[in-house]
Formats: structure tokens, sequence, C-alpha cells
């Protein structure tokens, strides 16, 4: 076994993708990080993107639906990045539609909506939308460790 | 997250810990609200506590400011720790809320 699998963890969390689950969604990642002793920087910026990631399937991706589906939340380090994977069985999800965030905007135009992919984008080194078949969305958040801001 | 509501004349300082993120900021956003019906509306959160913020924290953060400004009073930061500071700076909110390095400042800038 080499150094690098040795040092790998992968951990998985699979729940519905319901408001009232978010905080055990928040818990699984600070957990997550906590064991692979992330720097707080590392850690903080990985908790958001997972934050507004797992959001925006609770309230966009599952709104509108007869029910909500899972989330599958999974949570990869080894000695060289953190991959967190979020797959869902919502509707195809197309980042290219959001409407970005203006930070410019003066107090009066300014809206929420759009900011949290925006942090997602800014916080992560990658950030990688897949259609899975038959159904369903995989994003893949990757931040490379030693890399910085 | 904790949160602590002190009159500092002619002020109202709401003093926050922890994390606001998805879980607390509607918390957060109703104890805000609450203050500026009640006319409290030079507001200041104290956010030297505050190691985490999201979206979610800014909406809490963007409502109470525009009630406040539209109430005639504003609403203030202090304390603002690095990392919630590179939220707010990411989302181009520190060109719209004043940001005081603490209380005391944030207090004095309010006019007597």
């Amino acid at each position: 076994m080499s150094d690098a699998t040795e040092d790998a963890a992968t951990e998985e969390l699979v729940c519905e993708g319901r408001r009232e689950r978010l905080g055990d969604l928040l818990a699984f990642v600070d957990r997550a990080c906590a064991r692979a002793a992330l720097d707080p920087d590392v850690a903080f910026d990985v908790r958001l993107a997972t934050e507004e990631a797992v959001t925006n399937v609770i309230e966009h991706g599952y709104a509108g639906g007869p029910a909500p589906g899972p989330i599958a939340l999974r949570f990869h380090h080894d000695a060289r990045q953190v991959v967190v994977t979020i797959d869902d069985l919502a509707p195809p999800f197309d980042p290219t539609a959001i409407r970005p965030a203006d930070p410019s905007a003066p107090l009066e135009q300014r809206r929420i909506g759009g900011l949290g992919w925006h942090f997602v984008t800014r916080v992560m080194d990658d950030v990688r939308h897949e259609h899975r078949h038959p159904r369903g969305n995989r994003l893949t958040l990757v931040k490379r460790l030693g890399a910085t801001d | 997250m904790d949160i602590v509501v002190e009159q500092r004349a002619p002020t109202t300082v709401v003093r926050i810990t922890g994390s606001v993120d998805g879980l607390t900021a509607d918390t957060l956003m109703t104890t805000l609200q609450q203050q500026i019906d009640a006319g409290n509306t030079r507001l200041i959160a104290d956010l030297s506590g505050v190691t985490y913020t999201s979206s979610a924290g800014l909406r809490a953060l963007l409502a109470t400011v525009k009630q406040a400004r539209s109430a005639g009073g504003d609403f203030r930061l202090a304390g603002v720790l690095p990392p919630v500071h590179k939220v707010l700076e990411m989302s181009g909110f520190t060109t719209i809320l004043k940001l005081y390095p603490d209380v005391d400042g944030a207090v004095a800038s309010y006019p007597a």
C-alpha cells in the first residue's frame, strides 16, 4: 500500500434532501474536516462550499417536487486534496444558468440569490458538474492542499 | 449560535457568538427585526465571536441594513474576524456596510 493510499480517507453520508437535515450534513463535513486535521482556513472554505451546494439542492433542486429525494455527500481526503462530492436525484441543474451575483451593486439592488454559487466557485480550486444517468446531478468540489487563495 | 442584546446609548449592540449559517440565520434575522420594530434602529452587530458565516447569514445582514436605513438608522459591524471578513469581501458587503475594529468604535460612530 502506498503512502498516499494509507493517508487517504473517504466518508459518506446519505440523507433526505430536506432543510431539517442541513444540520446533519454540516456536522458530517465538520467532523470529516476535523478528522482530516485540515488547516482552519481550508476547513472554512470546504464547509462554506458544501453548505452552499447542499442548500442549493434542498432549496432549488428538490423544490417543486412531490417529496425531497436523497443527497449523498462524500468527503475524500488525501495528502494532495480534499474532494467533496454531492449526488442528488433532482432535475438537471445548469450552473451556467445561475444569474451571477453582482458584488458591486448598490444596496437597493442587492440580492442574495446567486451569492451561494459565487462562493462555491471562489473558495474551491475546481468545481465540476455532471448530469447522472438516468437522472440526477453530481457536483464535485476540489480543494487542493497547499494551494494559496 | 448565541445572541445577547445590550443597550448602549444611543445604540443597540447585538453580540453574536458561534456560526451564522443556514441553521441559525433565521433566529438572527428575527432578533434583529424585533429590535428595529421596537424602534432601536441604531444597531451594531458585535461579530468578534462569530467564526463562520454563509450566504444565509448575509441574507440576515442585508435585510437588517435595508430596514434600519429606511427607518432612519443604520446597522454597523464591529470586530469582524478574518474568515468572516473574507466572506463579506467576496460578496462586496464591505462596501455597503460600515465596519469598525471594536464595539466602542462602532458606538462612537453614531451621533450622541
